[in-house]
């Protein structure tokens, strides 16, 4: 090919080596991924630089926990003291997973939304699809670079939240794990619900093919997620029931393990039946109470809770039924493009 | 006309093309072609299915019913895409991307890229390189698409209304370049326009559509040749002018176009069927006056000249009645 | 460079004749008043349809016609160069021809006529002495076509 040298003809004009390929930084881009780095840089860039921005604060956070907590005895048993001081340390991890929740929210309204729809709004995806390009293999690029700049960053980010988290995982008074500031910034969970809102709102974008109506409706798109996540995210695990015939007095509740979350305590009946611990509450004395009790053959406590241990396979779970969503919207997207990209 | 030799290469073949959006049917039965090396005009009012057309051969679109064939390959096809360049009426480009990049694009995405032809038809316009394209002034930005579809070396190169946001001078300028750089490589151009006086100049094929339809087809020189413009004297003259005057009987043989009385005069376009009664004085119409006839007679029979006429099919000169 | 261009057409859009007519016309032109030369190289394609925006099939056009009457030759990768000059001897300044016609017009004006009757007459004649040798010939005058709206 002629194309690369240039002319030295053509010398009274200026600037002939304008187009001569610059210096690269890094691997060389071509082709529909240097188009789609090109198009999309600054965001990929923010993105890119927020998570590196979170992933150094919260290890200057982990420092500043580990600090604390060698002061109370870690990493052996911590001196019972060692609560007085930690709310400080409790309300952070709070805040930082609330915002944290934010970015499936915020990175499907800026990366999402437009990715498509401001390429649809403009005329520009006709311009690249009357390029030698297919229109798969551009979409390809998009979604494709997309993920990884989501997947780099979310990992980074979920990694890092879970290690400064890990000290005090067991403790469920600095944070709870089945609150979404845990549960849902740690393993593979952050990764899969950006994910989905990111690649749900470029559909939408696809389909609406107006830049500022698709970031308005993924929004909503996104709060719809995070609500619909939030109230079934205890429904990935499998309750455990503990069950005794201790009687139901003095120090008779069962043990569950540390770190479990308690959904429902009852009294459990010699035939197996629950009854609400409200059973007998109106006895007007301890005999009379213990007569009623005797009465509703009640014989234990009943306790359901899920244990802790759980929680990475509810992860699991949970990230692999979104990342499938995932994946379904995506196929939607090569679809509906085939017909109708223009 | 002289163009003899074996038939010529088609660069667009229309078999029966029709498109129906939701409020209904943009572009009906179109059968044409439209041989290679030509610079062809596409004419029609507003909404009458020209850039449903070019986007069909674009493969932006799917044909609802019929079939396109582009150098003779289906417009989906990979060596379609490769041989054709369209341009939108909005001419997108990336508003954020320097001029440089934007030849980059085309250099990254097309295997045939011809960076020289690309520079030098966006330095004839003295378009700084390293500016933004948002930045530009119309005519540059359109000059830089230019260079786009150019650099891609494209074999039929498609421009929906490429002038129509451009003063005068830009646009003469601009259409030197397109037409000089088509004429370096024979490149087929079909181009939609609303300027019809230009048209002239510029084209050498034609074709016409309004509601839907393709109502007129061919060789300039073949179209002009078969019409002829009367002039004379209305045998009943009407009060001023008459909008839908009674043809005269003498002129009942032949095809007319359009037919028109003001005062006692009397003009008509005709397509002669055989000599012309000695009352009327005759003229060979401009292509803008044979245009404007067309545009304003939609009812008019067809013309679809034989060098238009896709093989094996058969083509009455009359439409059906719509 | 060899065989510069010695001409550059003008396309006048608004005088209602064909574009190609205007190139052969211009050409020829050039030719009778000497501007061309055997040998010279009449602009390509290309060249006139940067400069005029004209479609380069009309140029084409226009050199095929040249070519037929033995005016132009096309060379093949070369361009097209003119062939034979236009320039006669029996229509230079000193003609007879030239002398008689000077002499018919001043009668003519002595007779009374206008500038536009003098110039309908001699077209019409024109037309009538060279009807067989084809339209081409009479487009040269500038005066309007008689065509009303």
């Amino acid at each position: 090919m002629s194309n690369v040298t240039s002319t030295p003809i053509d010398m009274n004009r200026t600037a002939a080596p304008a187009t001569a390929p610059k210096r690269s930084r890094g691997p060389r881009l071509t082709g529909v991924v240097w188009l789609t780095w090109r198009q999309h840089r600054a965001a990929y860039w923010t993105i890119l630089a927020g998570a590196a921005f979170s992933v150094l604060w919260m290890t200057i956070q982990r420092a500043d926990l580990i600090d604390f907590l060698t002061i109370h005895g870690w990493p052996g048993e911590l001196s019972a003291d060692w609560v007085q001081g930690a709310g400080t340390y409790s309300a952070m991890f709070n805040k930082v997973g609330l915002g944290l929740g934010f970015i499936p929210l915020v990175l499907g309204v800026f990366l999402g939304a437009p990715l498509l729809a401001g390429d649809l709004e403009s005329g520009t995806a006709k311009l690249v699809t009357s390029q030698t390009v297919s229109p798969n293999k551009w979409l390809a690029a998009k979604l494709g670079i997309s993920t990884v700049v989501v997947v780099v960053c979310m990992t980074a980010i979920s990694l890092v939240f879970g290690w400064w988290w890990a000290p005090v995982k067991d403790e469920n008074n600095i944070l709870d794990w089945t609150a979404g500031a845990a549960f849902d910034n740690t393993g593979l969970v952050p990764v899969a619900l950006t994910l989905f809102t990111v690649v749900g709102g470029v559909a939408i974008g696809m389909v609406l093919r107006r830049t500022l109506l698709a970031m308005v409706v993924t929004f909503v798109f996104g709060v719809v997620v995070q609500v619909v996540w939030a109230m079934n995210r205890l429904n990935l695990g499998q309750v455990v029931t503990r069950t005794t015939d201790k009687g139901v007095d003095g120090s008779s509740f069962p043990k569950v393990p540390s770190g479990s979350l308690q959904l429902d305590q009852s009294y459990v009946t010699g035939a197996g039946d629950t009854l609400g611990t409200s059973t007998c509450v109106h006895a007007a004395s301890k005999e009379a109470r213990a007569v009623c009790l005797e009465k509703a053959d009640i014989v234990g406590w009943s306790v359901d809770y899920l244990p802790m241990s759980q929680m990475s396979g509810m992860q699991w779970l949970g990230s692999s039924i979104l990342l499938g969503m995932t994946a379904a919207v995506a196929g939607f997207i090569f679809i509906w493009t085939r017909k109708r990209l223009v | 006309m002289d163009l003899g030799g074996p038939p010529e290469e088609s660069a667009i073949e229309a078999y029966g093309v029709s498109k129906r959006y939701r409020r209904g049917w943009a572009l009906r039965e179109c059968s044409f072609r439209l041989p290679a090396g030509r610079i062809c005009g596409l004419v029609g009012p507003n909404g009458a299915g020209k850039t449903t057309l070019m986007a069909m051969a674009a493969n932006l679109l799917e044909p609802t019913n019929g079939s396109l064939k582009v150098f003779g390959a289906a417009p989906e096809s990979a060596e379609a895409g490769r041989r054709t360049a369209f341009l939108a009426q909005e001419k997108p480009l990336f508003r954020r991307f320097t001029v440089a990049e934007t030849l980059r694009l085309g250099r990254e995405l097309n295997p045939g890229w011809d960076q020289q032809a690309a520079e030098s038809i966006v330095r004839a316009g003295d378009v700084p390189m390293h500016a933004k394209i948002g930045t530009l002034s119309g005519g540059q930005r359109t000059r830089v698409a230019f260079a786009l579809a150019f650099g891609k070396r494209p074999d039929l190169l498609m421009l929906d209304e490429p002038m129509s946001d451009l003063d005068p001078l830009v646009r003469h300028e601009l259409m030197g370049t397109l037409l000089a750089a088509a004429a370096e490589r024979g490149t087929t151009v079909l181009m939609s326009s609303h300027m019809l006086s230009e048209l002239g100049d510029v084209c050498d094929f034609l074709l016409v559509i309004s509601t839907g339809g393709l109502r007129m087809a061919g060789d300039v020189d073949e179209i002009l040749s078969a019409h002829m413009l009367l002039q004379g004297v209305d045998n009943a003259p009407g009060q001023g002018r008459n909008p839908s005057p009674e043809v005269p009987a003498d002129l009942a043989r032949h095809t007319v176009i359009e037919y028109r009385t003001s005062g006692r005069q009397a003009s008509a376009l005709i397509r002669p069927d055989g000599p012309v009664s000695d009352r009327w004085q005759s003229h060979t119409p401009h292509l803008e006056e044979l245009l404007l006839s067309y545009l304003r007679c939609p009812d008019a029979p067809a013309l679809i000249s034989p060098g238009a006429q896709v093989p094996g099919r058969l083509h009455g000169s009359e439409t059906e009645a719509a | 460079m060899k065989g510069f261009e010695a001409v550059e057409f003008r396309i006048d859009r608004r005088n209602g004749i064909a574009a190609y007519q205007q190139i052969v016309q211009q050409t020829k032109q050039a030719l009778r008043l000497g501007v061309l030369t055997p040998g010279d190289r009449l602009p390509t394609a290309k060249e006139v349809a940067e400069a005029c925006a004209i479609n380069p099939n009309t140029t084409f056009k226009a050199y095929r016609e040249l070519e037929r009457e033995g005016l132009v030759e096309l060379r093949a990768g070369l361009g097209t160069f003119v062939r034979r000059s236009l320039a006669r001897p029996q229509a230079g300044a000193d003609s007879q021809l030239r002398g008689e016609l000077e002499g018919w017009m001043a009668r003519a004006r002595e007779a009374g006529l206008e500038r536009d009757d003098v110039s309908a007459l001699v077209a019409s004649v024109l037309e009538k002495q060279y009807a067989a040798a084809g339209a081409v010939g009479i487009v040269n005058s500038q005066e309007p076509r008689s065509i009303s709206e």
